[in-house]
């Protein structure tokens, strides 16, 4: 029987946190990095790395579900809303109602989903059509 | 890989963009544990949700030059072995589709992750908005 809620995981995001994930991915992308920058962009300011969030929801569920579970587990979401420093992201999910999948979230202390997507309990690993040349 | 910025027109579905080969370093665990430091490992692993680092690292890495303002819309993973502090994966990037939609120009890129002994620890696909 799987659990009907995960377990949730947070972090708390500032400007240490980016600059720490920045170094850990090398991506240095000004929008991320640079206030100054930041500032002059449509995003008016500087944005956290979308999978700083990601990676809650994956650490819910491996919390939840056991690492043993986690190889059948497909994960697909979209990106919905920018995380900025001095944002809490949360990550956390709800089983479906057919027991196969948990609709899952990141989320911000506003209760705005940054991320939303589902986690699939059968996946299976499909090739990459790949085509000569 | 290509010296030059890789605009929507130059993508051809079906076709491979990069092989990459990485590794993740005691400085990037390092790194992870003080970031996310509820995040342990199995024994002699790294933490399983750091392949995200690797598989978007091979995205920036398969089109390291990129017009700017490119949107991530959205990602699709499976995380399907565990791979070992400083192990090399090498991750094929492939275009797997280009459509116009509407004013957006949406690419899906499909990335599969092997380790040293060949086993598949990751796919991907990564849906992006190409800006040019």
């Amino acid at each position: 029987m799987n659990a009907k809620t995960l377990e949730p995981v947070s972090l708390a995001v500032d400007e240490a946190a980016i600059q720490r994930y920045a170094r850990i991915t090398g991506d240095y992308n000004p929008i991320h990095v640079d206030p100054a920058f930041a500032a002059n962009t449509e995003m008016g300011g500087v944005i956290a790395h979308g999978t700083m969030s990601l990676n809650l929801i994956w650490q819910a569920l491996e919390k939840t579900l056991g690492s043993a579970v986690l190889p059948s587990v497909e994960l697909e979401i979209r990106f919905r809303r920018p995380v900025r420093p001095g944002d809490v992201i949360e990550g956390g999910g709800v089983l479906d109602a057919d027991g196969t999948s948990y609709s899952v979230w990141a989320r911000n202390q506003r209760g705005e989903n940054v991320i939303e997507g589902t986690a699939r309990l059968d996946g299976t690993a499909k090739p990459v059509p790949l085509s000569p040349g | 890989m290509t010296d030059k910025v890789m605009l929507f027109a130059d993508f051809v579905p079906g076709v491979l963009l990069a092989e990459v080969d990485d590794h993740i370093s005691a400085e990037q665990l390092a790194e992870w544990a003080q970031l996310y430091p509820w995040d342990k490992a199995s024994e002699g692993f790294v933490p399983t949700s750091l392949a995200t680092v690797l598989l978007m690292r091979s995205y920036h890495k398969a089109i390291p030059h990129r017009p700017p303002g490119n949107i991530h819309a959205g990602q699709k993973m499976q995380f399907l072995s565990s791979i070992r502090p400083g192990e090399t994966v090498t991750t094929i990037v492939v275009c797997q589709a280009a459509e116009r939609k509407g004013e957006r120009r949406k690419l899906e890129l499909g990335v599969v992750g092997r380790g040293e002994d060949g086993r598949t620890v990751y796919t991907g696909l990564i849906t992006l908005f190409w800006a040019a």
